[in-house]
Protein backbone atom coordinates (compact mmCIF):
# COMPACT_ATOMS: atom_id res chain seq x y z
CA UNK A 1 0.00 0.00 0.00
CA UNK A 2 2.05 2.71 -1.25
CA UNK A 3 3.19 3.41 -4.63
CA UNK A 4 1.29 0.35 -6.28
CA UNK A 5 -2.39 2.07 -4.40
CA UNK A 6 -3.03 5.42 -6.11
CA UNK A 7 -5.81 6.09 -4.01
CA UNK A 8 -3.40 6.56 -1.52
CA UNK A 9 -1.64 9.22 -3.13
CA UNK A 10 -4.52 10.88 -4.28
CA UNK A 11 -5.53 11.23 -0.98
CA UNK A 12 -2.10 12.83 0.04
CA UNK A 13 -2.18 14.99 -2.40
CA UNK A 14 -5.75 16.68 -0.76
CA UNK A 15 -4.10 16.56 2.58
CA UNK A 16 -1.32 18.80 1.33
CA UNK A 17 -3.52 20.79 -1.14
CA UNK A 18 -6.19 21.40 2.13
CA UNK A 19 -3.13 22.11 4.36
CA UNK A 20 -1.67 24.68 1.97
CA UNK A 21 -4.92 26.04 1.99
CA UNK A 22 -5.31 26.39 5.24
CA UNK A 23 -1.89 27.29 6.18
CA UNK A 24 -1.96 30.59 3.76
CA UNK A 25 -5.09 31.34 5.06
CA UNK A 26 -7.50 30.96 1.80
CA UNK A 27 -9.17 27.91 3.15
CA UNK A 28 -12.19 29.25 3.13
CA UNK A 29 -12.34 31.21 -0.32
CA UNK A 30 -10.12 28.95 -2.38
CA UNK A 31 -11.51 25.42 -1.46
CA UNK A 32 -14.41 25.14 -3.88
CA UNK A 33 -11.81 25.01 -6.81
CA UNK A 34 -9.91 21.93 -6.02
CA UNK A 35 -11.98 19.15 -7.77
CA UNK A 36 -11.72 21.49 -10.77
CA UNK A 37 -7.78 21.94 -10.15
CA UNK A 38 -7.33 18.24 -9.89
CA UNK A 39 -8.84 17.54 -12.54
CA UNK A 40 -7.52 19.81 -15.10
CA UNK A 41 -5.95 18.85 -18.48
CA UNK A 42 -3.32 16.23 -18.16
CA UNK A 43 -4.09 14.52 -14.86
CA UNK A 44 -5.11 11.28 -14.67
CA UNK A 45 -8.73 10.23 -14.66
CA UNK A 46 -10.63 7.00 -12.99
CA UNK A 47 -13.76 6.87 -13.31
CA UNK A 48 -16.54 7.77 -16.64
CA UNK A 49 -16.67 11.50 -16.93
CA UNK A 50 -15.27 14.47 -15.52
CA UNK A 51 -17.78 15.21 -13.20
CA UNK A 52 -17.85 11.71 -11.07
CA UNK A 53 -14.33 12.29 -10.63
CA UNK A 54 -15.29 15.82 -9.59
CA UNK A 55 -17.76 14.46 -7.52
CA UNK A 56 -15.73 12.14 -5.78
CA UNK A 57 -12.56 14.37 -5.04
CA UNK A 58 -15.31 16.53 -3.60
CA UNK A 59 -16.54 14.12 -1.21
CA UNK A 60 -12.72 13.10 -0.32
CA UNK A 61 -12.23 16.90 0.63
CA UNK A 62 -15.05 16.76 3.16
CA UNK A 63 -13.44 13.67 4.74
CA UNK A 64 -10.22 15.19 4.78
CA UNK A 65 -12.04 18.54 6.11
CA UNK A 66 -13.47 15.62 9.29
CA UNK A 67 -16.78 15.65 7.98
CA UNK A 68 -18.58 12.28 7.88
CA UNK A 69 -19.65 11.50 4.01
CA UNK A 70 -22.47 9.62 5.14
CA UNK A 71 -24.25 12.47 6.95
CA UNK A 72 -23.47 15.80 3.72
CA UNK A 73 -25.63 17.18 2.16
CA UNK A 74 -24.67 16.81 -1.75
CA UNK A 75 -25.26 20.76 -2.34
CA UNK A 76 -23.04 21.94 0.23
CA UNK A 77 -20.40 24.02 -0.32
CA UNK A 78 -16.78 23.31 0.17
CA UNK A 79 -15.83 26.65 0.82
CA UNK A 80 -18.91 26.51 3.39
CA UNK A 81 -17.64 22.83 4.52
CA UNK A 82 -14.02 24.88 5.26
CA UNK A 83 -15.71 27.20 7.51
CA UNK A 84 -17.49 24.58 9.42
CA UNK A 85 -14.17 22.53 9.54
CA UNK A 86 -11.96 25.70 10.64
CA UNK A 87 -14.72 26.58 13.77
CA UNK A 88 -14.92 22.43 14.35
CA UNK A 89 -14.07 22.39 18.04
CA UNK A 90 -13.19 18.45 18.07
CA UNK A 91 -13.05 15.41 15.72
CA UNK A 92 -16.19 12.69 14.89
CA UNK A 93 -16.45 9.81 18.07
CA UNK A 94 -16.37 7.45 14.72
CA UNK A 95 -13.36 8.61 12.86
CA UNK A 96 -13.93 6.36 9.69
CA UNK A 97 -16.31 7.41 6.56
CA UNK A 98 -17.14 5.57 3.33
CA UNK A 99 -17.29 8.05 0.23
CA UNK A 100 -20.29 6.54 -1.14
CA UNK A 101 -19.83 7.96 -4.90
CA UNK A 102 -16.08 6.44 -4.78
CA UNK A 103 -17.20 2.73 -3.48
CA UNK A 104 -17.69 0.78 -6.44
CA UNK A 105 -20.71 -1.49 -4.62
CA UNK A 106 -18.46 -4.62 -5.48
CA UNK A 107 -21.00 -7.85 -6.13
CA UNK A 108 -21.29 -10.20 -2.94
CA UNK A 109 -17.79 -12.44 -3.06
CA UNK A 110 -18.37 -15.18 -5.15
CA UNK A 111 -17.00 -17.71 -7.04
CA UNK A 112 -17.33 -17.88 -11.04
CA UNK A 113 -16.20 -19.52 -13.93
CA UNK A 114 -14.10 -17.14 -16.66
CA UNK A 115 -13.79 -18.15 -20.18
CA UNK A 116 -11.00 -19.98 -19.68
CA UNK A 117 -12.96 -23.30 -19.01
CA UNK A 118 -12.70 -25.52 -21.79
CA UNK A 119 -15.54 -27.87 -21.38
CA UNK A 120 -13.52 -30.77 -20.24
CA UNK A 121 -14.76 -34.37 -19.98
CA UNK A 122 -13.25 -34.71 -16.81
CA UNK A 123 -16.25 -32.18 -15.31
CA UNK A 124 -13.99 -32.28 -11.85
CA UNK A 125 -15.77 -28.71 -10.47
CA UNK A 126 -19.26 -30.51 -10.93
CA UNK A 127 -17.70 -33.69 -9.60
CA UNK A 128 -16.36 -31.45 -6.18
CA UNK A 129 -18.94 -29.87 -5.71
CA UNK A 130 -21.14 -30.54 -2.74
CA UNK A 131 -23.69 -28.56 -3.11
CA UNK A 132 -24.32 -29.48 -6.79
CA UNK A 133 -24.64 -25.84 -8.06
CA UNK A 134 -22.54 -26.51 -11.67
CA UNK A 135 -23.95 -27.79 -14.73
CA UNK A 136 -21.88 -27.97 -18.34
CA UNK A 137 -23.99 -26.00 -20.77
CA UNK A 138 -23.29 -25.98 -24.28
CA UNK A 139 -19.09 -26.23 -23.27
CA UNK A 140 -18.98 -24.14 -20.50
CA UNK A 141 -19.61 -25.10 -16.87
CA UNK A 142 -21.29 -22.36 -14.83
CA UNK A 143 -22.07 -21.93 -10.85
CA UNK A 144 -25.90 -21.08 -9.96
CA UNK A 145 -24.99 -18.80 -6.93
CA UNK A 146 -28.19 -19.02 -5.17
CA UNK A 147 -27.24 -23.08 -4.24
CA UNK A 148 -23.09 -22.49 -3.88
CA UNK A 149 -22.13 -21.92 -0.54
CA UNK A 150 -18.60 -20.23 -1.54
CA UNK A 151 -16.54 -23.39 -0.84
CA UNK A 152 -13.68 -23.18 -3.79
CA UNK A 153 -13.77 -26.79 -3.85
CA UNK A 154 -14.54 -26.41 -7.61
CA UNK A 155 -11.64 -23.36 -8.05
CA UNK A 156 -9.15 -26.17 -6.65
CA UNK A 157 -10.34 -28.73 -8.69
CA UNK A 158 -10.18 -27.08 -12.03
CA UNK A 159 -7.11 -28.41 -13.97
CA UNK A 160 -7.65 -25.15 -15.82
CA UNK A 161 -7.07 -22.54 -13.53
CA UNK A 162 -10.56 -21.22 -15.03
CA UNK A 163 -12.36 -20.79 -11.75
CA UNK A 164 -11.79 -17.67 -9.90
CA UNK A 165 -13.10 -15.88 -6.85
CA UNK A 166 -14.13 -12.46 -6.91
CA UNK A 167 -13.70 -10.98 -3.12
CA UNK A 168 -15.44 -8.06 -1.63
CA UNK A 169 -11.88 -6.70 -0.36
CA UNK A 170 -13.24 -4.49 2.49
CA UNK A 171 -15.43 -6.91 3.67
CA UNK A 172 -12.71 -9.60 3.42
CA UNK A 173 -9.86 -7.35 4.93
CA UNK A 174 -12.03 -6.73 8.15
CA UNK A 175 -11.45 -9.00 10.96
CA UNK A 176 -14.76 -8.66 12.74
CA UNK A 177 -17.38 -8.43 10.15
CA UNK A 178 -18.23 -4.89 10.87
CA UNK A 179 -18.03 -3.71 7.25
CA UNK A 180 -21.25 -4.95 5.08
CA UNK A 181 -23.80 -3.56 2.33
CA UNK A 182 -25.99 -1.61 2.10
CA UNK A 183 -29.58 -2.21 0.32
CA UNK A 184 -28.12 -0.33 -1.99
CA UNK A 185 -25.38 -2.39 -2.78
CA UNK A 186 -22.65 0.11 -1.15
CA UNK A 187 -20.58 -0.70 1.77
CA UNK A 188 -21.39 0.42 5.19
CA UNK A 189 -19.25 0.07 8.61
CA UNK A 190 -21.04 -0.49 11.85
CA UNK A 191 -19.67 1.30 14.36
CA UNK A 192 -20.12 -0.84 17.15
CA UNK A 193 -18.78 -3.71 15.68
CA UNK A 194 -15.60 -2.00 13.92
CA UNK A 195 -12.10 -1.98 15.76
CA UNK A 196 -10.93 1.01 13.96
CA UNK A 197 -7.50 -1.31 13.11
CA UNK A 198 -7.99 0.10 9.55
CA UNK A 199 -7.19 -2.52 6.94
CA UNK A 200 -10.33 -1.68 5.10
CA UNK A 201 -8.88 2.11 3.92
CA UNK A 202 -6.19 -0.03 2.49
CA UNK A 203 -8.01 -2.39 0.96
CA UNK A 204 -10.66 -1.11 -0.88
CA UNK A 205 -8.73 -0.79 -4.46
CA UNK A 206 -11.16 2.57 -4.93
CA UNK A 207 -9.91 3.96 -1.77
CA UNK A 208 -13.59 3.93 -0.54
CA UNK A 209 -12.92 4.53 2.75
CA UNK A 210 -11.30 7.51 4.39
CA UNK A 211 -10.41 9.20 7.97
CA UNK A 212 -12.47 11.89 8.62
CA UNK A 213 -8.94 14.04 9.52
CA UNK A 214 -8.55 16.49 12.02
CA UNK A 215 -5.72 18.39 10.43
CA UNK A 216 -7.50 21.66 9.78
CA UNK A 217 -7.97 22.26 13.57
CA UNK A 218 -4.81 21.41 13.46
CA UNK A 219 -3.75 23.81 11.93
CA UNK A 220 -5.78 26.46 12.94
CA UNK A 221 -3.83 25.33 17.13
CA UNK A 222 -0.59 25.99 15.39
CA UNK A 223 -1.82 29.36 14.99
CA UNK A 224 -3.05 29.98 18.26
CA UNK A 225 -1.77 31.67 21.36
CA UNK A 226 -2.18 28.12 23.10
CA UNK A 227 1.12 26.54 22.80
CA UNK A 228 1.16 22.64 20.85
CA UNK A 229 3.35 19.59 22.27
CA UNK A 230 4.06 16.93 20.17
CA UNK A 231 4.15 13.56 21.40
CA UNK A 232 5.70 10.98 18.51
CA UNK A 233 5.27 7.56 18.06
CA UNK A 234 8.56 5.31 17.67
CA UNK A 235 6.89 3.70 14.79
CA UNK A 236 8.28 7.67 12.88
CA UNK A 237 11.40 6.55 12.33
CA UNK A 238 11.64 5.89 8.46
CA UNK A 239 8.39 7.96 7.68
CA UNK A 240 10.63 11.03 6.27
CA UNK A 241 13.93 11.59 4.93
CA UNK A 242 16.39 12.27 7.58
CA UNK A 243 17.65 11.04 10.57
CA UNK A 244 15.23 10.93 14.03
CA UNK A 245 16.94 13.72 15.66
CA UNK A 246 15.57 15.72 12.00
CA UNK A 247 12.10 14.54 11.98
CA UNK A 248 11.98 15.51 15.68
CA UNK A 249 13.65 18.98 14.59
CA UNK A 250 11.16 19.23 11.59
CA UNK A 251 8.01 18.79 14.17
CA UNK A 252 9.51 21.49 15.72
CA UNK A 253 9.59 24.06 13.12
CA UNK A 254 6.10 24.02 12.40
CA UNK A 255 5.07 25.55 15.75
CA UNK A 256 5.49 22.90 18.41
CA UNK A 257 6.96 23.99 21.37
CA UNK A 258 8.50 20.99 22.61
CA UNK A 259 8.49 17.68 20.81
CA UNK A 260 8.55 14.14 23.38
CA UNK A 261 9.34 10.44 22.33
CA UNK A 262 6.19 8.23 23.43
CA UNK A 263 8.87 5.46 23.29
CA UNK A 264 9.39 7.46 26.92
CA UNK A 265 6.08 6.42 27.81
CA UNK A 266 6.79 3.12 26.91
CA UNK A 267 9.27 2.38 28.74
CA UNK A 268 6.73 3.26 31.77
CA UNK A 269 4.07 0.93 29.83
CA UNK A 270 6.61 -2.07 30.27
CA UNK A 271 7.30 -1.57 33.74
CA UNK A 272 3.72 -1.51 34.88
CA UNK A 273 3.07 -4.52 32.79
CA UNK A 274 5.63 -6.20 33.84
CA UNK A 275 4.40 -6.15 37.60
CA UNK A 276 0.86 -6.67 36.69
CA UNK A 277 2.23 -9.82 34.59
CA UNK A 278 3.96 -11.49 37.89
CA UNK A 279 1.10 -10.24 40.14
CA UNK A 280 -1.55 -11.98 37.83
CA UNK A 281 1.28 -14.99 37.48
CA UNK A 282 1.51 -15.29 40.90
CA UNK A 283 -2.83 -15.38 42.06
CA UNK A 284 -3.05 -18.09 39.39
CA UNK A 285 -3.79 -16.08 36.11
CA UNK A 286 -3.49 -17.85 33.12
CA UNK A 287 -2.46 -15.30 30.92
CA UNK A 288 -1.75 -11.59 30.44
CA UNK A 289 -2.71 -9.40 27.21
CA UNK A 290 -0.64 -6.67 26.05
CA UNK A 291 -3.12 -3.17 26.14
CA UNK A 292 -0.72 -0.58 24.46
CA UNK A 293 -2.39 -1.60 20.88
CA UNK A 294 -5.91 0.29 21.13
CA UNK A 295 -7.64 -1.46 17.73
CA UNK A 296 -7.28 -4.92 19.93
CA UNK A 297 -8.45 -3.70 23.14
CA UNK A 298 -11.55 -2.77 21.32
CA UNK A 299 -11.74 -6.70 19.51
CA UNK A 300 -10.88 -7.56 23.24
CA UNK A 301 -14.18 -6.41 25.08
CA UNK A 302 -16.19 -8.89 22.15
CA UNK A 303 -14.71 -11.75 22.97
CA UNK A 304 -15.97 -13.13 26.14
CA UNK A 305 -14.27 -14.13 28.97
CA UNK A 306 -10.91 -11.92 27.38
CA UNK A 307 -11.93 -8.85 29.51
CA UNK A 308 -10.22 -10.21 32.89
CA UNK A 309 -6.98 -11.01 31.01
CA UNK A 310 -6.20 -7.41 29.04
CA UNK A 311 -3.88 -5.51 30.74
CA UNK A 312 -5.31 -2.22 32.38
CA UNK A 313 -1.80 -0.66 32.39
CA UNK A 314 -1.75 2.79 30.54
CA UNK A 315 -0.68 3.17 26.41
CA UNK A 316 2.61 4.30 26.36
CA UNK A 317 0.66 7.47 24.76
CA UNK A 318 -1.26 8.30 28.05
CA UNK A 319 2.05 7.54 30.19
CA UNK A 320 3.73 10.20 27.62
CA UNK A 321 0.41 12.65 27.97
CA UNK A 322 0.80 12.85 31.49
CA UNK A 323 4.16 13.84 31.68
CA UNK A 324 3.91 16.28 29.34
CA UNK A 325 0.91 17.88 30.98
CA UNK A 326 3.08 18.13 33.98
CA UNK A 327 6.24 19.61 31.66
CA UNK A 328 4.00 21.94 29.74
CA UNK A 329 0.70 22.72 31.70
CA UNK A 330 -2.08 24.47 30.04
CA UNK A 331 -0.35 23.30 26.18
CA UNK A 332 -2.35 21.22 24.00
CA UNK A 333 -0.97 17.92 23.37
CA UNK A 334 -1.05 16.03 19.83
CA UNK A 335 -0.42 12.52 19.66
CA UNK A 336 1.74 11.71 16.15
CA UNK A 337 1.68 8.07 14.87
CA UNK A 338 0.31 5.95 12.14
CA UNK A 339 -3.03 4.56 14.05
CA UNK A 340 -6.43 5.24 13.18
CA UNK A 341 -7.39 3.58 16.73
CA UNK A 342 -5.58 6.09 18.65
CA UNK A 343 -8.12 9.12 17.59
CA UNK A 344 -10.71 7.21 19.49
CA UNK A 345 -8.51 6.26 22.02
CA UNK A 346 -7.64 9.92 22.66
CA UNK A 347 -11.24 11.19 22.56
CA UNK A 348 -12.09 7.80 24.69
CA UNK A 349 -8.69 8.73 27.67
CA UNK A 350 -9.32 12.81 27.32
CA UNK A 351 -5.57 12.40 27.75
CA UNK A 352 -4.49 13.99 24.43
CA UNK A 353 -6.27 17.03 22.38
CA UNK A 354 -5.62 15.63 18.63
CA UNK A 355 -4.41 12.96 17.07
CA UNK A 356 -2.36 13.22 13.50
CA UNK A 357 -1.26 10.90 11.25
CA UNK A 358 2.48 10.64 9.77
CA UNK A 359 0.51 11.40 6.77
CA UNK A 360 -1.15 14.00 8.15
CA UNK A 361 2.49 15.07 9.49
CA UNK A 362 3.58 15.15 5.87
CA UNK A 363 1.33 17.14 4.23
CA UNK A 364 1.62 20.09 7.43
CA UNK A 365 5.34 19.88 6.43
CA UNK A 366 4.78 20.44 2.83
CA UNK A 367 2.07 23.49 3.11
CA UNK A 368 4.92 24.91 4.60
CA UNK A 369 7.75 23.82 2.69
CA UNK A 370 9.54 22.29 5.70
CA UNK A 371 12.30 19.80 4.03
CA UNK A 372 12.77 17.47 6.66
CA UNK A 373 16.27 15.81 5.62
CA UNK A 374 17.64 19.78 5.86
CA UNK A 375 16.09 20.35 9.25
CA UNK A 376 18.15 21.03 12.48
CA UNK A 377 18.04 18.02 14.63
CA UNK A 378 16.31 18.50 17.48
CA UNK A 379 18.10 17.06 21.30
CA UNK A 380 16.58 13.51 21.73
CA UNK A 381 16.71 12.66 25.41
CA UNK A 382 18.78 8.98 25.71
CA UNK A 383 16.57 6.41 25.91
CA UNK A 384 16.76 2.20 26.14
CA UNK A 385 16.26 0.73 22.99
CA UNK A 386 13.13 -1.33 24.71
CA UNK A 387 10.73 1.92 24.43
CA UNK A 388 11.14 2.65 20.46
CA UNK A 389 10.84 -1.36 20.03
CA UNK A 390 7.26 -0.84 20.75
CA UNK A 391 6.67 -0.07 17.20
CA UNK A 392 7.68 -3.31 15.91
CA UNK A 393 5.72 -6.82 16.68
CA UNK A 394 7.79 -8.95 19.31
CA UNK A 395 8.69 -5.39 20.58
CA UNK A 396 6.38 -5.36 24.05
CA UNK A 397 7.46 -8.64 25.21
CA UNK A 398 10.48 -7.69 24.27
CA UNK A 399 10.63 -4.45 26.93
CA UNK A 400 8.61 -6.26 29.17
CA UNK A 401 11.20 -8.90 28.83
CA UNK A 402 13.95 -6.78 29.40
CA UNK A 403 12.23 -5.58 32.53
CA UNK A 404 13.99 -8.60 34.95
CA UNK A 405 10.94 -11.17 35.18
CA UNK A 406 11.39 -15.02 35.00
CA UNK A 407 9.06 -17.28 33.64
CA UNK A 408 8.00 -15.27 30.88
CA UNK A 409 6.29 -17.07 27.71
CA UNK A 410 5.22 -14.70 25.21
CA UNK A 411 2.97 -15.55 22.18
CA UNK A 412 3.03 -12.96 19.67
CA UNK A 413 -0.27 -11.88 17.46
CA UNK A 414 1.51 -9.97 14.61
CA UNK A 415 -1.28 -8.65 13.06
CA UNK A 416 -5.29 -9.15 14.07
CA UNK A 417 -7.14 -11.57 11.30
CA UNK A 418 -10.39 -14.12 12.13
CA UNK A 419 -7.87 -16.65 12.03
CA UNK A 420 -5.66 -14.75 15.04
CA UNK A 421 -8.57 -13.75 16.74
CA UNK A 422 -9.42 -17.49 17.00
CA UNK A 423 -6.64 -18.00 18.75
CA UNK A 424 -7.19 -15.63 20.89
CA UNK A 425 -10.86 -16.71 21.64
CA UNK A 426 -8.75 -20.13 22.67
CA UNK A 427 -6.95 -17.97 24.62
CA UNK A 428 -10.01 -16.43 26.74
CA UNK A 429 -10.87 -20.13 27.40
CA UNK A 430 -7.73 -20.55 29.34
CA UNK A 431 -6.36 -22.82 26.54
CA UNK A 432 -3.39 -21.25 25.12
CA UNK A 433 -0.03 -21.89 25.42
CA UNK A 434 1.80 -18.56 26.41
CA UNK A 435 1.28 -16.35 29.39
CA UNK A 436 2.38 -13.34 27.88
CA UNK A 437 0.24 -11.99 25.03
CA UNK A 438 1.33 -9.50 22.64
CA UNK A 439 -1.17 -7.98 20.69
CA UNK A 440 -0.66 -5.89 17.56
CA UNK A 441 -3.34 -5.33 15.12
CA UNK A 442 -0.83 -4.41 12.39
CA UNK A 443 1.38 -7.13 10.72
CA UNK A 444 4.27 -5.96 11.10
CA UNK A 445 3.14 -3.96 14.56
CA UNK A 446 2.56 -0.48 14.22
CA UNK A 447 4.91 0.55 11.15
CA UNK A 448 2.39 -1.14 8.91
CA UNK A 449 -0.37 1.19 10.62
CA UNK A 450 -3.04 2.68 8.20
CA UNK A 451 -1.60 6.33 8.49
CA UNK A 452 2.12 5.63 7.65
CA UNK A 453 3.96 7.46 4.84
CA UNK A 454 6.06 4.51 3.65
CA UNK A 455 6.16 0.59 3.02
CA UNK A 456 6.96 -1.52 6.39
CA UNK A 457 10.02 -2.61 4.18
CA UNK A 458 11.58 0.93 3.96
CA UNK A 459 10.72 1.25 7.54
CA UNK A 460 12.93 -1.44 8.76
CA UNK A 461 15.77 -0.35 6.78
CA UNK A 462 15.62 2.66 8.58
CA UNK A 463 15.21 0.89 11.66
CA UNK A 464 18.11 -1.07 10.60
CA UNK A 465 20.25 1.63 10.38
CA UNK A 466 19.51 4.03 13.52
CA UNK A 467 16.84 1.82 15.86
CA UNK A 468 20.03 0.35 17.50
CA UNK B 1 55.00 5.91 -11.91
CA UNK B 2 53.50 6.61 -15.51
CA UNK B 3 51.99 3.32 -15.72
CA UNK B 4 50.74 4.43 -12.08
CA UNK B 5 49.24 7.74 -13.64
CA UNK B 6 47.43 5.84 -16.04
CA UNK B 7 45.80 2.90 -14.84
CA UNK B 8 44.08 6.35 -11.83
CA UNK B 9 43.09 7.95 -15.16
CA UNK B 10 40.84 5.11 -16.66
CA UNK B 11 39.20 4.87 -13.64
CA UNK B 12 38.35 8.60 -13.35
CA UNK B 13 37.05 8.17 -17.30
CA UNK B 14 35.41 5.26 -15.73
CA UNK B 15 33.79 7.32 -12.92
CA UNK B 16 32.68 10.02 -15.37
CA UNK B 17 30.88 8.01 -17.75
CA UNK B 18 28.74 6.17 -15.24
CA UNK B 19 24.93 7.13 -15.53
CA UNK B 20 23.88 9.61 -12.18
CA UNK B 21 20.78 8.82 -11.02
CA UNK B 22 19.19 11.24 -8.64
CA UNK B 23 16.58 10.35 -6.22
CA UNK B 24 14.56 13.44 -4.79
CA UNK B 25 14.66 13.18 -0.88
CA UNK B 26 12.89 16.06 -1.18
CA UNK B 27 9.75 16.15 1.73
CA UNK B 28 6.91 16.45 -0.99
CA UNK B 29 8.28 13.55 -2.87
CA UNK B 30 9.19 11.48 -0.28
CA UNK B 31 5.35 11.78 1.06
CA UNK B 32 3.99 10.97 -2.66
CA UNK B 33 5.20 7.69 -3.00
CA UNK B 34 9.27 8.73 -3.49
CA UNK B 35 10.08 6.61 0.04
CA UNK B 36 9.60 3.33 -1.99
CA UNK B 37 12.93 4.53 -4.03
CA UNK B 38 15.16 4.80 -1.00
CA UNK B 39 16.44 1.40 -2.11
CA UNK B 40 16.59 1.55 -5.44
CA UNK B 41 20.49 0.82 -5.56
CA UNK B 42 19.99 -2.35 -4.28
CA UNK B 43 17.19 -3.12 -6.86
CA UNK B 44 18.71 -2.14 -10.09
CA UNK B 45 20.31 -5.48 -11.88
CA UNK B 46 23.82 -6.41 -10.95
CA UNK B 47 25.46 -6.13 -13.76
CA UNK B 48 24.68 -2.11 -13.72
CA UNK B 49 26.41 -1.76 -10.66
CA UNK B 50 29.32 -0.21 -12.15
CA UNK B 51 27.98 1.55 -15.12
CA UNK B 52 25.14 3.76 -12.60
CA UNK B 53 25.67 5.67 -9.51
CA UNK B 54 22.45 6.31 -7.57
CA UNK B 55 22.30 8.49 -5.28
CA UNK B 56 19.78 10.60 -2.83
CA UNK B 57 19.69 14.20 -3.14
CA UNK B 58 18.17 17.47 -1.70
CA UNK B 59 14.70 18.97 -3.15
CA UNK B 60 15.64 18.98 -7.02
CA UNK B 61 13.26 21.92 -7.01
CA UNK B 62 11.24 20.07 -9.67
CA UNK B 63 7.47 20.58 -7.56
CA UNK B 64 7.72 23.77 -7.78
CA UNK B 65 8.14 24.07 -11.12
CA UNK B 66 5.36 24.73 -13.83
CA UNK B 67 3.23 22.24 -15.56
CA UNK B 68 1.83 18.56 -15.24
CA UNK B 69 4.14 16.83 -14.21
CA UNK B 70 3.69 15.47 -10.36
CA UNK B 71 5.98 14.11 -8.10
CA UNK B 72 8.11 12.10 -6.90
CA UNK B 73 10.72 12.88 -9.25
CA UNK B 74 14.18 11.18 -9.97
CA UNK B 75 16.99 12.38 -12.00
CA UNK B 76 18.27 9.93 -14.64
CA UNK B 77 21.41 12.06 -16.51
CA UNK B 78 19.45 14.59 -17.92
CA UNK B 79 16.21 13.39 -18.12
CA UNK B 80 13.83 13.84 -15.34
CA UNK B 81 11.48 10.91 -14.43
CA UNK B 82 8.19 12.04 -13.18
CA UNK B 83 5.86 9.68 -10.96
CA UNK B 84 8.34 8.05 -10.86
CA UNK B 85 8.81 4.21 -9.74
CA UNK B 86 11.39 1.75 -9.92
CA UNK B 87 10.20 0.25 -13.30
CA UNK B 88 10.47 3.69 -14.71
CA UNK B 89 13.96 4.42 -13.88
CA UNK B 90 14.63 0.49 -14.88
CA UNK B 91 13.10 1.52 -17.98
CA UNK B 92 14.87 5.19 -18.41
CA UNK B 93 18.11 3.50 -17.72
CA UNK B 94 17.88 0.74 -20.16
CA UNK B 95 17.23 3.21 -22.91
CA UNK B 96 20.40 5.14 -21.96
CA UNK B 97 22.49 1.72 -21.14
CA UNK B 98 21.47 0.59 -24.82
Amino acid sequence: MSLDNEAVLLKREILIRVATLAHEGTLTTQLRKLPYEMTAAGRPSYRCCVHHERAILRDRVLAVLGSAIEERDESVDLNEAAVEAWERTGPDAFPLTVVDEACKGCVRSHFTVTNACQGCVARSCRNSCPQGSIVVQGGRASIDPETCINCGKCQEACPYHAIIHLPVPCEEACPVGAVTKGPDGKETIDPDKCILCGRCIGACPFGAVMEKSDVVRIVRALGDDRPLVALVAPSVLGQFPGTLAQIYGAIHALGFIDVKEVAEGAEQTAAHEAQEWAHGQASGQAFLATSCCPAWVRASRAIPGMGAFVSTTPSPMVFAARAARTAHPGAQLVFVGPCTAKRREALDTAEVDAVLTFEELGALFVARGIEVGQAEPFPLKAHRPEGRGFALSGGVAAAVAATGVTGLKPELINGLTRKSLNLLKVYAKGKGQGNLVEVMACEGGCVAGPGKVCSVKVALTHWDQEAK
Amino acid sequence: MNDKRRVISEVEVKAMDRISVRVCSGTTCYVLGGSELMDLARTLPPGWRDRVQVEGAPCLDLCRSPGQARPPFVKVGDRVVAEASVEKVVAALRELLA
